[in-house]
């Protein structure tokens, strides 16, 4: 997920400013399966950090960095994960045509060395593309422990290139992979293997045949990164990026002519042809055979500790415990990998889990992020620090040395840059938003986020969401902004978009969260409405637009890593690096909504907007004054609710309008960030639509809740 | 529970009737799904792999060589294996 950008020494990497670091470098670029610590490897070797974690496909994108090897500088390139040449997700398809697109001078194919069986499929096609790689062995430490042996040159000899182990978050096996890579040089090894392994006679015509209709002349557009061959297999399985860089290349050809036109339909009949000799898919069948050929260099590399029937057929523990004894672990080992099982079991047993959630969101989400950060923390900062020192020192200066009371108001005024955006921004969202990443960088290094999504898979398809959606939702508790950028880990468009709606609508973000809970706390039964209210929008909304939404239901698949124990240097470097890419979406937005409401204000069409939004405002029962509220809200969620927090104080509001004003607000569209987001993600129009359905959907439900409530006689 | 691993069952069931916590091997895929069957290859679950059912409930748990995997019945229904 690499959500935010992260860079080293606070420059941007990519995307905004445009500012690649080590740009005109030669290249490293990492490539591998997700989940296998290339994030982490990119951090040793560039000495900055991505966001590691222990869930897989969390970089969404792909990273830039800088590295000194030896005597020379390198740009160096960390991709989102995949599993094979031929994409299956989004992600892959990113991957995929940096592939394509980039030359590099030397690729590094990680691997997660437990899994060589299961990974080496994908090094034999990197070295069909004829890529110049160094083949690395990552968490050799984890291998270890499970007694799994590995005969490093072995492996090395029979595939024809460099191979290096390491356990990057140990920071072991690094010097050894900067050492191959200053000596890399590129040989010939793919053209060697090659002779060693085909695809059986009848389908290499083929593969032979479209290899040769690419042609010399077109070589230069083609197979920019990737050889010939890899090209002629992809498109033999039909991959759309190698089909659309036939048909570009069709298209932007100056020398096009009758002999190129006449070999690009030759190829597309030759595709054809070749999918009626097999019975089952070429991808199917070509995997298979590349695993046929791994399955023959695994025995002959690999020693796993024998697991017998008997073993197996055993609780699961006692498997663990059991292999460890059979080759080399120690007896500690063996007692942490039965006790951490236990503790698995737990967490995804469909009954004992579900307290086990809730177990975890009381301390960790309501007992820290709430009670502590939302309340001790913010109430420290805020009204001792900031209200009784800073601020009126800082509006003292300011006021006798601007004497201009317009731009008084501008910076120290009642919603002014200082007294209002600055002060939110560092004495109430800083420590509510810094204590909920902490507490969700614990959680996601344990490997938990992905127990829960196998948890929750069940219950998520009811909404038209999958297990895989947990990510995303359980992050818009601390960002929405960011939620949304990670709903593109998702698989459909479908999925995607019910993700959106429902991160937009009903999940309130942790500096919104932590006010309303510190506003409804007072009151227990106002607390438990508004969780009601909010739980059932969130089905109900979630029920309906998987009704309505046309597309397939989605399908479940995830890798479960194991359960980790939770490394200190891993939650503070994603911690920080998620406050950093917060306050940098952030603060600017807080200081904009400043300045737009201090226009607003001189011009008078502040005072319009509230005109006009006192209709619903009262509507819902609230007193005209609540619509400064739902104005802000416009700007952002907690902004809103933080006023909510100061009409409260004052007396303002009954329990009932706070209650629903509270509801109202939370239903609100996020932040105008969010809103960016979307569109972003979504596109303009479906970012419009949402928002169009968000606004009124909310004062409804107020008007709803007010009804009830008070033709019920209830009064909180 | 061991006695039963005696007799050889040849018809391949899906992951689905598979009897957790008994290894078996993954005999073929279903190929109807594209989608899915591509999934299933690029993530290394392929005939002839090791398999082995951990749980069934909330979702389908699995082992495949060295990892686990969670997916609902979906797709276990797309996984042949025999013992």
């Amino acid at each position: 997920m690499k959500l935010p950008v992260i860079c080293p020494e606070k420059e941007c990497c990519c995307g905004k400013k445009g500012y690649v670091p080590g740009k005109g470098l030669p290249k490293i670029i990492l490539i591998g399966n997700p989940n296998v610590g290339k994030s982490s490897l990119f951090n040793a070797l560039s000495g900055s950090y991505t966001l590691v974690s222990n869930y897989p496909g969390t970089s969404v994108e792909i990273a830039h960095g800088k590295a000194r090897i030896g005597e020379r500088e390198y740009e160096i390139i960390d991709t989102p994960g995949m599993y094979s040449l031929l994409p299956v997700s989004e992600e892959e398809r990113v991957s995929q045509l940096l592939l394509f697109e980039e030359k590099a001078s030397v690729y590094l194919h990680v691997v997660d060395a437990r899994n060589l069986r299961r990974m080496l499929s994908f090094t034999l096609q990197l070295l069909e593309a004829e890529l110049p790689f160094i083949l690395v062995l990552n968490m050799m430490d984890e291998a270890e422990e499970r007694g799994i042996e590995i005969n490093i040159s072995e492996l090395s000899r029979s595939l024809g290139i460099p191979v290096v182990g390491t356990a990057s978050s140990e920071g072991k096996g690094i010097e050894e992979l900067k050492a191959t890579i200053s000596e890399f040089t590129p040989g010939n090894n793919a053209q060697k293997f090659r002779h060693k392994f085909d695809y059986g006679s009848e389908i290499e015509l083929y593969i032979e045949a479209v290899e040769g209709l690419l042609g010399p002349a077109k070589e230069a557009r083609i197979s920019a990164g990737i050889s010939r061959r890899a090209i002629s297999l992809l498109m033999l399985q039909e991959d759309r990026t190698a089909l659309e860089y036939l048909h570009r290349a069709e298209k932007t050809l100056e020398y096009w002519d009758e002999i190129h036109e006449k070999s690009s339909e030759e190829i597309r009949k030759l595709v054809k042809a070749a999918s009626k000799i097999s019975e089952v898919p070429l991808s199917y069948q070509f995997t298979i055979k590349r695993q046929e050929h791994v399955n023959g260099i695994v025995e002959q590399v690999m020693e796993t500790p024998e697991r017998s029937e008997n073993e197996s057929s055993g609780k699961i523990g006692k498997i663990r415990a059991e292999e460890g004894t059979g080759k080399n672990g120690s007896k500690i080992q063996n007692s942490n990998l039965g006790f951490s099982e236990k503790i698995d079991s737990i967490l995804i047993h469909p009954v004992l889990g579900i307290p086990a959630l809730f177990l975890i969101l009381y301390f960790g989400l309501y007992l820290f992020v709430g009670v502590f950060a939302a309340g001790t923390v913010v109430d420290f900062l805020e009204n001792t620090v900031f209200g009784g020192y800073i601020n009126p020192f800082v509006t003292a200066k300011f006021v006798s040395l601007v004497p201009y009371p317009a731009l008084q108001d501008l910076f120290v005024g009642e919603y002014g840059i200082f007294t209002q955006a600055v002060t939110y921004a560092i004495a109430l969202i800083l420590p509510i938003v810094g204590a909920f990443f902490l507490v969700f960088s614990i959680i996601e290094d344990t490997g938990y986020l992905s127990r829960l999504g196998l948890l929750l898979d069940g219950m998520f398809k009811k909404i038209g969401l999958s297990g895989r959606a947990v990510i995303p939702m359980v992050l818009g508790f601390g960002c929405s902004t960011m939620a949304t950028m990670v709903t593109r880990t998702l698989e459909t468009k479908r999925e995607r978009l019910i993700a959106n709606i429902l991160l937009a609508l009903a999940i309130p973000c942790s500096a919104q969260l932590g006010i309303i809970l510190s506003v409804l706390s007072r009151n227990p039964e106002s607390l438990l409405i508004w969780t009601v209210v909010i739980i059932l929008e969130f089905v109900l909304i979630g029920f309906l637009a998987s009704r309505v939404l046309p597309g397939e239901a989605p399908t479940f698949i995830l890798e479960m890593p194991p359960l980790r124990k939770p490394k200190l240097s891993n939650i503070l470097a994603k911690t920080y690096s998620r406050m950093h890419w917060y306050f940098l979406e952030v603060l600017p937005l807080f200081v904009l909504a400043s300045v737009l409401i201090w226009i607003g204000r001189l011009t008078g069409l502040f005072a319009l907007a509230l005109k006009v939004i006192e209709y619903p405002t009262v509507w819902i029962g609230l007193p005209p004054d609540a619509a400064d509220v739902f104005l802000f809200g416009f700007f952002r969620r907690d902004f809103g609710a933080a006023g909510l927090y100061g009409m409260h104080d004052s007396g303002l509001l009954t329990g009932v309008q706070l209650l629903v004003a509270a509801i109202t607000l939370t239903l609100f569209m996020p932040c105008i960030a969010q809103f960016m987001m979307t569109i972003k993600e979504r596109g303009f129009k479906t970012a419009l639509a949402i928002s169009g359905f968000i606004f009124p959907f909310a004062f409804l439900t107020g008007f709803i809740v007010n009804t009830l409530l008070t033709s019920l006689g209830v009064s909180l | 529970m061991v006695t039963r691993n005696s007799h050889l069952s040849l018809k391949p069931i899906t992951l689905c009737a598979m009897e957790p916590r008994k290894a078996g091997k993954i005999d073929h895929l279903e190929t109807k799904n594209l989608g899915i069957l591509q999934k299933l290859i690029a993530m290394g679950i392929l005939p002839g792999m090791p398999i082995t059912l951990l749980r069934r409930s909330p979702s389908y748990l699995f082992e495949v060589d060295q990892t686990r995997y969670a997916v609902d019945e979906e797709i276990a229904n797309h996984i042949y294996v025999s013992y």
